[in-house]
């Protein structure tokens, strides 16, 4: 009789706990709970502004998902990143998301990782195309709207200064990267249909703000006896920021009211568009470190819940300029 | 009093032999049980990945331990090292083997060079060969134009790392087979006698005959040819060179020596060690990572690991424990 009772109970209470599990199973995946989820972030250091912000963004949406995040940082170290790729298949997480400072560099490492059973997500520059059947996918920006955007505030601002002719000169990202490649093409399409503004000169400043002040103040010196330089187009707005000072720091003019030095950033930062208001900076354009990063950690949640997710994720662009400050100034403003 | 001291000396120099084995297991056990104490494990890719970082770095490690065992240090191997990959890079796109040879000649010219000053001269190896690493980091950014070079051809690269035999690669078994040979030709010819011999005593050597000036050329030569080779086949993994890859490669290399039971007073060590103190201390650095500590604490480990290398290694404390051992025995 006891004995019937005490097995009576057992069951009742696995019914309870299984209905218990159940319920709490239930409530898990409404709240999309990823716990016991892992992702490995290869991507660029936080002493690079828009990486810090971009990082940020990705890392604290995962980790409110309750998946765990390991961040392997380097400063665009093609050869850094190699290896770390390497660790991070070793890691076997359920994701890698890389951030890529090569994308010739990263051919092997994807390979390796299709090989290895890990998917990777490619962030803000396309993959090679050697490489799109091994990647899961990829969130990109829509990097040659952001070169004509570029290429039209250059074009704007050296017609209101009513120049005839004009020298521009580039200071670019990692060339190594697709991305940059592709603003490039964007931007020489969009100055082909002003052929009186000549592209005089194109340097690779590896995103590094120190690095590209220091090309664009060796830029002014070489150019001076040459007609000078009229505008400069930066690759963001935090290495566009380091060519006014060095700007200014040879004596030089900056922007429309002073006629002087036309700049374009891309890459917008608060920095960006206070130098904008201040009639400094011409113009700059979106891929804001905080929209980039919320359209990729979006899609890498999405992911990992096993949803569908489209091979190629395009971020939009818009342009901004005075005219669209009011727009733009609150999300360029988060970075 | 002479059979004490032969009774204190053995067990430092156990303790020394040892060591390297020590480690070696001690990171293998550990790495085998991970799933105990971590949410972790160690699967066939990561240690094969393991493998790989050791090949990247084993043949510069070798090149540092070859000299160290004639008594001298090596720093430009690891100019050697950057620029023996840019130069595979940059001039290897269409034939990779013709940008590997390139790099090989230039590092017999600069170990050639070096070692005849050393050994004409008889200058320390130390600030000579700091002067050749600065001339050599100099060119290396000439040669790139200050930039990180992709490798285009990275077909290479995938060839070189593919995996055979679950953790192997074509690289690793070249590298490993370069191991061998030198442990070989160090262990069962008169010559590689002769090596150690100048490491041990290099007046008593060049009294019996030895060719010591031969000898130190010829290890600077291999020296440098061994880490150029080494940054080629790691700047062709990678698919791309960088022009200074910073100290952290020779760091590695040479608390991979020290663990292989090389010792910076010379005459001691082999290539087998050196090849143990590599893997095992890529296996460690393995383990770290799988582990998910962060790249600083890796650090403190690695500084830590190399003083208790070096300390084990001071001849003082050779002297320290047979005192200690003799005033307990009195």
């Amino acid at each position: 009789m006891s004995k019937t009772a005490g097995n009576k109970s057992k069951a009742l209470r696995a019914v309870l706990l299984a209905a218990v599990a159940a319920v709490l199973s239930t409530t898990a995946h409404a709240d999309g709970s990823l716990a016991g989820k892992t992702v490995t972030l290869v991507t660029c250091g936080t002493s690079n502004p828009w990486c810090k912000v971009f990082n940020d963004q990705i890392t604290s949406k995962l980790k409110d998902a309750g998946v765990k995040v390991n961040v392997l940082e380097n400063d665009f170290d093609a050869v850094l990143e190699v290896q770390q790729m390497n660790e991070a298949i070793s890691q076997q997480p359920d994701l890698i998301m890389v951030e890529p400072a090569d994308d010739k560099t990263l051919v092997g490492s994807a390979k390796k990782a299709k090989a290895a059973g890990v998917p990777v997500l490619y962030m803000d520059s396309p993959a090679d195309p050697a490489i799109m059947d091994d990647i899961a996918f990829q969130v990109i920006a829509d990097n040659v709207a952001l070169g004509r955007f570029a290429g039209q505030n250059i074009i704007d601002g050296l017609r209101e200064l009513g120049l005839k002719k004009a020298n521009v000169i580039v200071i670019s990202g990692t060339k190594g990267s697709t991305m940059v490649q592709d603003r490039q093409r964007g931007f020489e399409e969009v100055m082909a249909t002003a052929p009186e503004y000549k592209v005089i000169d194109v340097q690779d400043g590896n995103w590094d703000p120190v690095l590209s002040g220091n090309i664009a103040q060796q830029l002014f010196a070489k150019y001076q006896s040459q007609g000078g330089i009229q505008a400069v187009r930066a690759e963001a707005d935090y290495t566009a920021i380091p060519v006014i000072q060095a700007a200014r720091q040879a004596g030089m003019k900056v922007g429309v009211a002073e006629g002087g030095l036309i700049v374009s950033g891309t890459n917008c930062t608060k920095a960006g568009i206070d130098s904008i208001r201040a009639g400094e900076m011409y113009g700059t354009a979106t891929e804001d470190a905080f929209t980039q990063g919320e359209y990729t950690v979006d899609a890498a949640l999405k992911f990992l819940r096993g949803e569908k997710v489209e091979k190629t994720i395009v971020v939009p662009e818009y342009r901004v300029t005075k005219a669209t400050l009011g727009q733009y100034s609150e999300v360029c403003s988060k970075g | 009093m002479p059979g004490k001291l032969t009774l204190g000396y053995p067990s430092a120099r156990t303790l020394r032999k040892s060591l390297p084995l020590v480690v070696l297991a001690v990171v293998v056990v550990a790495l085998i049980a991970l799933p105990l104490y971590s949410s972790a494990h160690a699967s066939a890719f990561s240690i094969n990945n393991s493998l790989q970082n050791a090949a990247s770095l084993g043949l510069l490690a070798l090149g540092v331990g070859l000299t160290m065992i004639i008594g001298e240090f090596d720093l430009s191997s690891l100019g050697v090292y950057a620029i023996g990959g840019m130069i595979a890079v940059k001039y290897g796109a269409d034939f990779p083997v013709m940008g590997m040879l390139l790099a090989l000649a230039l590092a017999v010219v600069v170990g050639g060079v070096q070692g005849w000053i050393i050994a004409r001269t008889e200058i320390s190896s130390v600030p000579l060969t700091l002067g050749g690493y600065i001339i050599l980091l100099g060119a290396s950014h000439l040669v790139s134009n200050s930039q990180t070079l992709a490798y285009a051809n990275y077909d290479v690269g995938m060839w070189l790392d593919g995996i055979f035999g679950f953790v192997l690669s074509p690289r690793i078994a070249i590298v490993l087979g370069i191991f061998v040979l030198t442990a070989a030709f160090m262990g069962w010819t008169q010559l590689g006698r002769e090596i150690r011999a100048v490491g041990g005593d290099r007046r008593a050597s060049r009294a019996s005959g030895v060719q010591v000036d031969r000898i130190i050329v010829g290890i600077f030569i291999a020296s440098a040819f061994l880490s150029a080779l080494g940054g080629a086949l790691f700047a062709l993994s990678s698919a791309a060179a960088k022009p200074d890859l910073g100290l952290s490669p020779f760091i590695f290399a040479v608390t991979a020596v020290l663990l292989g039971g090389v010792s910076l007073a010379g005459g001691r060590g082999g290539a087998m060690g050196i090849v143990v103190g590599v893997v095992s201390l890529s296996l460690l650095e393995t383990l770290f990572s799988l582990l998910g500590t962060p790249i600083y604490m890796v650090n403190v480990i690695r500084g830590a690991l190399l003083l208790v290398v070096v300390v084990i290694e001071a001849p003082d404390l050779r002297r320290a424990l047979i005192t200690v051992r003799r005033a307990k025995s009195a």
